[in-house]
């Protein structure tokens, strides 16, 4: 009975986070007063326009690196890539691909930074992506405010603020918006699916499955349990831990890309600084920990924390008569949300060093009474 | 320099060539271009041609209906474009139908003068 208890209360507390989500939703979905074919279309929408940046996160938390806070860098470079291709003049599929072309060799480069800077920061790698992130924002915002326009040729004149450098606040995606949501949509039942956003996902879901199976997938997942035992086994672990966030850097990018053709505007100095944050709130809601995260807890994620996306700034107004309110509360639901798993994380892993210390002065005991 | 790392130099030479090689292309492909109709008196080799009454130009799905005296701008993504010109009467009649093959490269802007185009005799590209 009581080993029952016991692992129904474990099963909980492991799901506490999602549990939460989906209890706050379905209170809040009847006081939002929106109706279900639109809040099935807007969850369709957003796991087509969020899961790929969400799925970013995944090959860092296998090589034992925590949330990358850091794949900021990525959606910074997809945006360069994304403002250069609208410069350019170039629309449609092949912008899209131009613009990630652009963005894989600057991905590269911050995420290669990236890796070497967590490399001298073992074991406070969330907290240095982090800063990190604060740190090339500023480096990019140098490069998009002052170098574009004067040492950037930029040739399209509207995209430059009136003191002839320097790029807009915000800028239209013209011949981009929507360029892969509305490659093939399909209307069921008067929910429009973005077929070929979804399919994207799902090719990469697959893929990162593979990977999972590859050497440097074994490689990552050995670093990840214990860099040690990974380093005594002949695997490079600073090298692997560097891929990881190089791949994961990539992979932001192309993320941040897909966001913004669904969006169709950019805000240049904006759009890249909550993207870290709710990709990993949306993961951390799915369930995943810092330690350990699955495609499931991503699409999980994407949904319950988009369902109270939505349903939150009506469900506040109804309720209070403020849909400020509802506003200021995804944000502190997005903040709040990774405080709590962080901390569930610090709690977790003191509990089990204490278990572990209790279990060696144990066995230290029963040595000395042999 | 051994084989090994010579094959994977070149292998790594020819993927960059191919990947810049693709990104040429799509920018062919992909690259927007605004179509300016012109539908005014336009002069060519010193003869005068006047505009049309009124015409409707349809290209990808879209159209532009341009009226005497007046002009409109179409977007276009990529090279190859079939363009339909149709030209009404004063009574709102359907004239004649014209197409047009265009191709185009890596203009950003381009003025299309209707008259011209549909008298079909020469170029109807102009600059302005």
């Amino acid at each position: 009975m009581s080993k029952k208890n016991i692992s129904f209360s474990s099963l909980i507390i492991s799901n506490i986070v999602p549990l939460i989500f989906l209890l706050f939703s379905i209170a809040a979905i009847p006081l939002s007063g929106l109706t279900p074919t639109y809040l099935v279309q807007e969850m369709v929408t957003r796991l087509g326009r969020n899961t790929f940046l969400v799925l970013s996160l995944l090959v860092p938390v296998m090589a034992g690196m925590g949330l990358n806070f850091g794949m900021v860098l990525g959606a910074m470079a997809g945006q360069i890539g994304l403002i250069l291709v609208v410069d350019w003049g170039i629309g449609g599929i092949p912008g899209l691909l131009i613009a990630a072309l652009v963005a894989t060799p600057l991905s590269i480069l911050l995420g290669y930074f990236c890796g070497f800077i967590m490399n001298k920061a073992k074991g406070r790698e969330m907290v240095t992506s982090y800063i990190l992130g604060f740190f090339i924002n500023g480096v990019y915002q140098f490069v998009v405010l002052y170098c574009m326009g004067s040492i950037i040729p930029v040739s399209d004149p509207e995209l430059l603020l009136s003191r002839g450098y320097g790029i807009r606040n915000t800028m239209a995606l013209p011949g981009l918006r929507q360029a892969l949501d509305g490659l093939v949509s399909v209307e069921a039942s008067g929910i429009t699916i973005p077929v070929i956003s979804l399919l994207v996902t799902l090719v990469f879901c697959l893929l990162l499955t593979w990977f999972n199976k590859t050497k440097l997938g074994q490689d990552m997942r050995a670093v990840g349990k214990d860099m040690a035992v990974a380093d005594g086994a002949g695997i490079p672990v600073e090298r692997t831990r560097i891929l990881a966030i190089i791949i994961s850097t990539i992979l932001a990018s192309y993320g941040q890309i897909i966001f913004l053709q669904n969006i169709g505007t950019i805000n240049t100095y904006s759009s890249h600084e909550q993207t870290g944050i709710f990709a990993i709130a949306a993961l951390l809601v799915g369930g995943a920990t810092v330690a350990r995260a699955t495609i499931g807890n991503v699409f999980m994620g994407v949904i319950l924390f988009h369902l109270m996306f939505v349903v939150s700034p009506l469900a506040g107004k109804n309720f209070i008569g403020d849909a400020q309110l509802g506003e200021h509360f995804r944000v502190f639901v997005s903040y709040g949300i990774i405080a709590v798993t962080l901390l569930l994380h610090a709690w977790k892993r003191r509990r089990n060093l204490l278990a572990k210390q209790e279990g060696k002065s144990e066995e230290n005991r029963e040595d000395d009474v042999s | 320099m051994s084989i090994q790392s010579r094959r994977r130099l070149l292998i790594r030479t020819s993927v960059l060539v191919l990947v810049l090689a693709a990104a040429v292309g799509l920018a062919f492909i992909g690259k927007r271009h605004m179509l300016v109709f012109d539908n005014q008196k336009i002069t060519r080799n010193e003869r005068v041609i006047p505009p049309l009454k009124a015409a409707r130009v349809t290209i990808d799905g879209h159209v532009l209906e341009v009226e005497e005296d007046d002009r409109g701008a179409l977007e276009v993504i990529g090279m190859n474009h079939d363009l339909l010109v149709e030209v009404f009467n004063e009574e709102g009649q359907l004239e004649r139908q014209v197409t047009f093959p265009l191709r185009l490269k890596l203009e950003k802007m381009l003025f299309i003068s209707l008259p011209i185009l549909v008298e079909g005799k020469e170029s109807p590209y102009f600059q302005r």
